[in-house]
């Protein structure tokens, strides 16, 4: 007697057959891999879906024309059924795309995705990161308002700082033979072709090398069960996904409905002379660097660009730096310190660029927030790791003598004065080298430049005198460097 | 209940004509309800087709979130 299958399986089944969703090109996913985490690409992914679908039907009021862009991009506020609902959606699902992108980067960089033999899946996925900004960046300009055309042109004025033939390519890919016109078409024509192929394209490299490779094991460092349960791609996976589709949608129709976006004025000449130019919050880390005061004038544009460049190219090459076998997070802190840190600053600088539209940051300031920042961040994560090694102290060491605990938190105390100190000292001594090369040679000056530098070399006298005081009275660094050592040679 | 819900937000976005600001409020309301219920259908389909049981928590989270969304409505202007 056969069995009575319900209507929905029956439907799922009909879509099986002929689709082929369930077929063993598809390698099924475990268990483990059904957690929100593991799907911040995809849903990056549904961002972009969505970008689409809503990008088709703005185009049908659009005007790629300086003299039209903002009008049309007007009357979709005011005429267009549900225009300024569209738009909105349209603006903040762009922002979750890179949102969801910069998580997916963070979450894979800190569960080691970027080792053998996913080497090459992190370079495409890299890539992908940089043409989803590449659309926030071309789409900022369309609407044609005062803020997009100001930001814009102060990114546009970045590029001639780069070096040739990067720079000469570039601007020509841009802004064409120049003018308004030719740099809107070309946005539009990057917007909504050219970057949505290059997108797609590397979409199936990386989905091909995902199927290759599958997904990533959790880096707990405890084997996995070897019976752990597969999930097929249709219709479990496909379900899954599709359940996390639904609620990042529910998301942003309801982020949109509650803060509708106003369209800014129109851009004239007139207007961005009193306008302070301020890029889209993702850029702001980027600008506030160039904002810094030793970074002014074209040299020091170009040193500040290559700053930005110089960690741009530190991710691009994770892959080949950080080589250890290991992914455990718990056996990884420099790399862990150094991603915290990373995210910290990307944070703290985009909010003091927030509140600092146009302000010149003097260095010492900058020193101090920056320095400051990966100071706290690097104490915290110490804290956690000297907790996580003293549990596993007792497992690779004999017991050694414990320290005081007040002796340990004087030290703590020691090392945060002297590491602030030293910061200050290195931002006061920067400022003066500046303020001697720019104003020319003073008595105040290199007074001021002598004390800086003294006060440097005390700094770094007391933190060596601290460190030989420790160990000397507790044999602490040894131990640690012992214990240390023996971490890196489990890796 | 989930499909009952469903349909009447469903035929309430088919009748609606979003044109003040208000309209568009309730649209975007009534269509997370719609999303959020289907989501929840499909929570518990593919659950019980591998053989385990929704989890209660997500499904309390669910239901209190289509509570709050329906009342939205009435503190919509």
């Amino acid at each position: 007697m056969t069995e009575r299958r319900g209507l929905t399986s029956r439907l799922v089944e009909w879509f099986d057959s002929r689709f082929g969703l369930s077929h063993p090109l598809f390698r099924p996913v475990p268990e483990y891999a059904l957690n929100p985490f593991y799907w911040l690409g995809a849903l990056a992914v549904v961002a972009f879906v969505i970008q689409g679908v809503t990008g088709m039907i703005l185009m049908l009021y659009y005007i790629p024309s300086p003299t039209q862009a903002y009008s049309s991009t007007s009357y979709i506020f005011q005429s267009v059924s549900n225009g300024r609902f569209l738009e909105t959606v349209h603006l903040y699902t762009a922002y979750a795309m890179i949102m969801l992108a910069f998580m997916h980067l963070m979450r894979g960089y800190f569960v080691s995705v970027h080792k053998r033999p996913r080497e090459a899946m992190w370079l495409v996925g890299m890539l992908m990161g940089f043409v989803t900004l590449g659309f926030g960046f071309t789409g900022y300009l369309l609407p044609w308002t005062v803020v997009s055309k100001s930001a814009t042109d102060v990114g546009v004025g970045m590029v001639s700082a780069l070096p040739q033939p990067v720079s000469s390519l570039l601007t020509f890919l841009i802004v064409g033979g120049g003018g308004d016109t030719a740099e809107l078409l070309r946005f539009f024509d990057l917007h909504i072709v050219v970057l949505p192929a290059a997108i797609l394209v590397l979409l199936a490299v990386k989905m091909y090398m995902l199927e290759t490779h599958g997904v990533s094991e959790p880096n707990s460092g405890q084997p996995l069960s070897s019976s752990s349960k597969l999930h097929p791609i249709f219709p479990d996976v496909t379900l899954y996904l599709f359940e996390l589709s639904l609620i990042f949608g529910a998301g942003m129709l309801l982020l949109s409905a509650i803060f509708p976006v106003t369209l800014p004025p129109e851009y004239t000449p007139a207007a961005a002379a009193t306008y302070t130019a301020q890029p889209d919050w993702y850029f702001l880390w980027i600008y506030q660097v160039l904002k810094v005061s030793v970074f002014e004038g074209p040299t020091g544009l170009a040193a500040a660009l290559s700053v930005v460049t110089f960690v741009f190219a530190v991710l691009i090459l994770l892959p080949f730096l950080d080589r250890g076998a290991t992914r455990n997070i718990s056996r990884r802190p420099l790399y862990t310190t150094l991603g915290l840190v990373f995210i910290a600053e990307v944070l703290v600088l985009s909010y003091w660029g927030y509140i600092t539209p146009g302000a010149v940051i003097p260095t010492e300031q900058a020193a101090l927030v920056i320095g400051g920042t990966a100071l706290l961040i690097s104490l915290g994560s110490l804290v956690v790791y000297r907790f996580l090694y003293s549990r596993a102290k007792s497992r690779l060491l004999t017991a050694p003598a414990s320290l005081l605990p007040r002796t340990e938190a004087w030290t703590g105390v020691a090392f945060t004065i002297l590491v602030g100190a030293g910061a200050l000292a290195i931002g006061s001594s920067v400022n003066q080298l500046v303020s001697l090369a720019l104003d020319g040679y003073s008595l105040l000056g290199i007074a001021g430049l002598a004390a800086s530098l003294l006060g440097l070399g005390l700094v770094v006298l007391a933190t060596a005198f601290l460190i030989y005081r420790l160990d000397l009275r507790t044999g602490t660094i040894g131990r640690r460097v012992a214990f240390l050592e023996a971490g890196w040679k489990n890796e | 209940m989930l499909v009952a819900l469903q349909v009447t937000a469903t035929l309430l976005l088919w009748f609606l004509n979003p044109i003040t600001q208000s309209q568009t409020d309730t649209f975007a309301l009534y269509l997370s309800v719609d999303l959020v219920s289907f989501a929840m259908l499909s929570y518990q389909y593919r659950v019980s087709k591998q053989g385990g049981q929704p989890s209660q928590p997500w499904l309390v989270v669910g239901y209190l979130s289509l509570i709050v969304l329906l009342s939205s409505n009435l503190f919509v202007v």
